[in-house]
């Protein structure tokens, strides 16, 4: 019992470093209708993007995701027009390229690097809050207040402004939006910007607490997508909520039950979900509908 | 401008070695390097490769094996199916005389499988699967420790020293292995089992995923275990993401080990040196040892700096190093007989003590051809660089294991 | 009378084949021109390329007095064009007012936003009461009327309608016809109306074109069309 609220504080801790993962990619997915396979790479490259910054300029990672961050967006904008808009009409081949992209990315930072593991000893990666008991640590903790404000600030920005209104009625509809004068194309570039963007400042976020690998993705990114699904696809709140009970699922099955099994029991959670909410838990029925319908 | 070009044709004849294997093809030996020289394990490959060819180099400079000179030629392997295009291409283009490697045990098993085919020796010295020599391969040996020499120097040394300095008799001792769940991790932390168990100590082993994104929920279990001696089997990102968690949650256990990693600038970059104080690390046996237990290591590992200009990254090519020597005294065994049986029978046949090696190895072979005498040693951090504390011949004079706690 | 669209000699289609063969048609300002034909004749074809949403392959169209043929479809909004897809195509889950400030997304479209969201209140009482409801929970033809009232957001000079009456009843068809018909007298506004609800169509509509096989059958003006044997032969069940 006394560690019950340390699990809990754990697994809320963790659940913002999914919810951060799984926005980036449910934007990407919910509006452009592609699974991104590549987004942990993107998530890699925010990682040795704030190593670099830290290894050459001795630049603090919150300090250098002001770089990293706005880098990543402007990367994945023109990865989005130079590989994915060519393959608009064929979304399987979109597929296919963001798994191309996946090995590329992976491969390029595997020849920098010489596959030597990174990592940095920052202070404060070092501080841990204790707070009745029940402790913290702050570079966990600023996750998840960024994945709330990250969150937050991306529904406000969807619901709020033209741009955000925009994106959605792309999501919706594209040709309805295209005679409505939106450009999609622009459209889907800054949302695959701003989604590989999110994934970057995921990776600036996480490096004081890992190990750096060129492989190292793949790990957040198979639990984003448990989140994504969870969660219900292309809902912004979805992606919040999947990754706390996605964080708080794991935190529990591995302190009381096994931490061996504690993916075997997210899977049953995550079977159970989709059997009462087959689109999700925010996931409008139907969505996956308008994705499919035939858009020109 | 004619003139040039004829000279460069002779130039590119030479290269491709038209010329050069007619001549000296009587008397060379060539050995086929399988190691990564590309992808994420390239650092280490690349650092193994280094050595055989310094073993190499050192052999022909003294006349070579039986007279022929010593060839090393590099064969790029990452995964199973390059490790048998490799294979392929060494014994059918290089026809080299043998086969040696390897960084990772599945490049090994692949490699070994294709070199059957070709009727071709597997001159195993790095891989560390167990199940590698009990495959019953008629062409492989090893002559490196297995994993489970891991294990058994672990419990060595916990029952040798780590319990007189915790301050319990080693059947009161509580131990927690924490494994990554592959079978590298597993088995390591098995066999730790088994060995300290047949001890009366108090053993529990536990599992992770090498790639989870968070290990918060193995250290409080092991806390809540508070175990005497806590032992991490695994590979660098999980085992770092122990290390951090550990201190995040002030886990202090009398004595931490880790094994087979944890002693590079890597660690030492990514927990700080005054975390690492005292931590024990279980691997092959390379650098700071005692020249009489490793005689002649400082100076090969002087030898390798002057011939590359860097230091040796990896904690294992060393121990290839010695694989490569054993070799040679196998070769001159069987008077210049490369075949599969000669080589097996004149390995068989040889005994050589502990302390022979600049690793401290001697020679001799078990019944499935595994090296009993390569052992793995301990290692202590203290200060900003490594010791070796166990067995205690193994140790510098003057060094010994420091306390374990740690602030 | 001025011109506002001046079609000449379209050819367009869907991969190899050409869907449309050769068709040129007007209209001037304040008219309502019907487009009818059979199913697969290419009436959606044609006003999907004057939307833009398909290239034409040979042809030219002009708009205004401008050549918009090569004209992304997103910039034709801006240029006083506006197309309501066959079923509306609304934003299933935005609401009705979210779908109305879409309508006025184009930069020139913006400024006096409130006002004209009154005017068209006006006209579409019944969204005034739905304007917090989501339009995927609209009915058929509420769903017909918002659709219009989206375009109408954009305060175009030509509206270009694909089959609006399609799944109405006919109580609800008249409606939308009236509706239309009372927007064009009202705000001066051109309509293209493409029909396979012949009668009706021509009843509103000042000409046609009968459009078969890719190309035009048949014009003049509604009432001379709808007296026509072989229009009523072919398309009226008479
Ligand atoms: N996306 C498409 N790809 C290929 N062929 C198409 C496509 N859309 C329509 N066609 C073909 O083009 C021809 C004309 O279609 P179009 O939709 O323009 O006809 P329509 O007159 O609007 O018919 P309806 O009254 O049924 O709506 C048809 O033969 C149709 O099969
Ligand atoms: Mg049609």
């Amino acid at each position: 019992m006394d560690q019950f609220f340390n699990v809990v504080a754990l697994g809320m801790l963790l659940g913002g470093t999914y919810a951060l993962v799984s926005v980036g990619l449910n934007l990407i997915f919910g509006v452009i209708r592609i699974v991104n396979f590549s987004q942990g790479e993107f998530l890699m490259l925010g990682m040795y993007g704030a190593y670099l910054g830290y290894s050459t300029m001795g630049l603090d990672p919150y300090a250098g995701a002001f770089i990293v961050v706005p880098a990543l967006t402007l990367l994945g904008m023109v990865v989005y027009w130079l590989v994915m808009r060519p393959l608009q009409n064929e979304p399987m081949m979109q597929v296919f390229a963001s798994f191309g992209l996946l090995l590329l990315i992976q491969n390029v930072v595997l020849a920098i690097t010489g596959g030597v593991g990174m990592s940095m000893n920052t202070p404060f990666s070092q501080v841990t809050l204790t707070i009745a008991g029940v402790q913290f640590s702050a570079t966990r903790l600023i996750i998840l207040l960024a994945a709330l404000v990250a969150a937050g600030g991306l529904g406000l920005f969807l619901a709020k402004t033209n741009f955000g209104q925009a994106i959605r009625a792309v999501a919706q509809d594209r040709m309805a939006a295209q005679l409505m004068g939106i450009n999609v194309e622009r459209t889907f570039m800054w949302s695959f910007g701003i989604g590989t963007g999110l994934a970057g400042l995921a990776g600036v976020l996480l490096t004081p607490i890992y190990t750096l690998s060129p492989q190292i993705g793949g790990n957040f990114v198979m639990a984003a997508f448990a989140v994504v699904v969870l969660g219900g696809l292309g809902s912004v709140l979805g992606a919040l909520v999947g990754g706390f009970i996605v964080g708080l699922t794991e935190a529990f099955a591995g302190y009381y039950i096994d931490p061996e099994l504690k993916h075997a029991v997210i899977f049953i959670v995550f079977i159970a979900v989709l059997l009462i909410k087959p689109s999700g838990l925010f996931g409008q029925a139907g969505a996956e509908e308008v994705g499919l319908r035939e858009q020109s | 401008m004619k003139k040039f070009n004829g000279a460069g044709v002779l130039a590119v004849l030479v290269g491709a070695g038209w010329i050069t294997v007619a001549a000296a093809q009587e008397g060379t030996i060539k050995i086929g390097a399988i190691t990564p020289n590309t992808g994420g394990m390239a650092v280490l490959g690349n650092d193994l490769a280094n050595w055989y060819e310094l073993a190499a180099d050192e052999i022909n400079a003294k006349g070579g094996v039986l007279g022929k000179k010593v060839k090393i030629i590099r064969g790029d392997a990452t995964n199973a199916q390059e490790a048998i295009a490799a294979v392929d291409k060494l014994a059918t283009v290089d026809k080299v005389d043998i086969i040696s490697g390897t960084i990772a045990s599945f490049i090994s098993q692949a490699a070994s499988e294709a070199a059957v085919n070709y009727n071709k020796m597997y001159w195993e010295t790095n891989a560390l699967a167990v199940e590698l020599t009990t495959r019953g391969l008629p062409n492989f040996l090893r002559t490196g420790p297995s994993a489970a020499y891991y294990a058994m120097q672990a419990a060595d040394v916990s029952k040798g020293k780590v319990a007189s300095v915790v301050g319990k008799p080693v059947n009161k001792l509580k131990i927690w292995v924490e494994h990554e769940d592959s079978n590298y991790g597993t088995s390591i932390a098995t066999e730790v089992d088994r060995l300290m168990k047949a001890e009366g100590a108090t053993v529990q082993i536990a599992g992770h995923k090498a790639s989870a994104v968070d290990l918060t929920d193995s250290i409080l279990r092991a806390q809540q275990a508070n175990p005497d001696i806590f032992i991490i089997s695994g590979y660098v990102v999980d085992t770092h993401l122990l290390l951090r968690t550990m201190r995040e949650r002030n886990f202090k256990p009398a004595a931490t080990i880790l094994i087979g990693l944890g002693d590079s600038p890597d660690t030492l970059k990514a927990i700080g040196p005054e975390y690492l104080q005292g931590i024990l690390i279980v691997t092959f046996p390379r650098q700071a040892i005692n020249q009489k237990y490793a005689p002649g290591s400082d100076a090969v590992n002087k030898a390798y700096v002057d011939k590359y200009k860097v230091p040796s990254i990896g904690n294992a090519g060393i121990n290839g190093y010695v694989g490569m020597q054993i070799l040679f005294k196998a070769i001159e065994a069987t008077k210049g007989d490369m075949s599969v049986s000669a080589l097996m029978k004149a390995a068989k046949a040889m005994d050589m003590p502990i302390g022979s090696f600049t690793t401290g190895y001697g020679v001799k072979f078990d019944e499935n051809m595994q090296n009993t005498r390569g052992q793995a040693v301990t290692y202590q951090w203290q200060g900003d660089s490594t010791k070796v504390v166990w067995p205690q011949e193994a140790a510098l004079d003057g060094v010994s294991m420091i306390k374990l706690a740690r602030p | 009378m001025s011109r506002i669209l001046d079609v000449q000699s379209i050819v367009a289609g869907y991969g190899e084949a050409n869907v449309l063969t050769n068709v040129s048609i007007y209209a001037d300002k304040a008219e309502v021109v019907s487009i009818v034909g059979a199913n697969g004749a290419g009436k959606t074809t044609l006003i999907s390329t004057l939307a833009g949403v398909i290239k034409p392959r040979s042809g030219e169209v002009y708009f205004q007095g401008e050549r918009i043929t090569d004209m992304p479809a997103h910039e034709r909004p801006q240029k006083m064009l506006a197309m309501v897809p066959e079923g509306g195509r609304l934003f299933p889950f935005m609401t009705v007012l979210e779908n109305l400030k879409l309508g006025a997304f184009p930069e020139r479209a913006r400024s006096g936003f409130n006002q004209r969201l009154e005017e068209i209140f006006d006209i579409f009482s019944i969204l005034r009461e739905r304007r917090g409801q989501l339009a995927g929970h609209l009915s058929g033809g509420e769903r017909q009327m918002c659709a219009i009232a989206r375009a109408m957001m954009s305060r175009p000079a030509l509206l270009m309608l694909d089959e609006p009456s399609v799944g109405l009843s006919p109580v609800m068809t008249e409606r939308v016809f009236e509706t239309i018909r009372s927007l064009a007298t009202r705000d001066n506004l051109t309509v293209l109306l493409v029909e396979q609800n012949v009668g009706e169509a021509l009843d509103i509509s000042d000409r046609g074109y009968v459009i078969d096989h890719g190309s035009i059958a048949m014009t003049g003006l509604s009432s001379e069309l709808k007296d026509n044997p072989q229009v009523q032969g072919a398309y009226m069940g008479l």
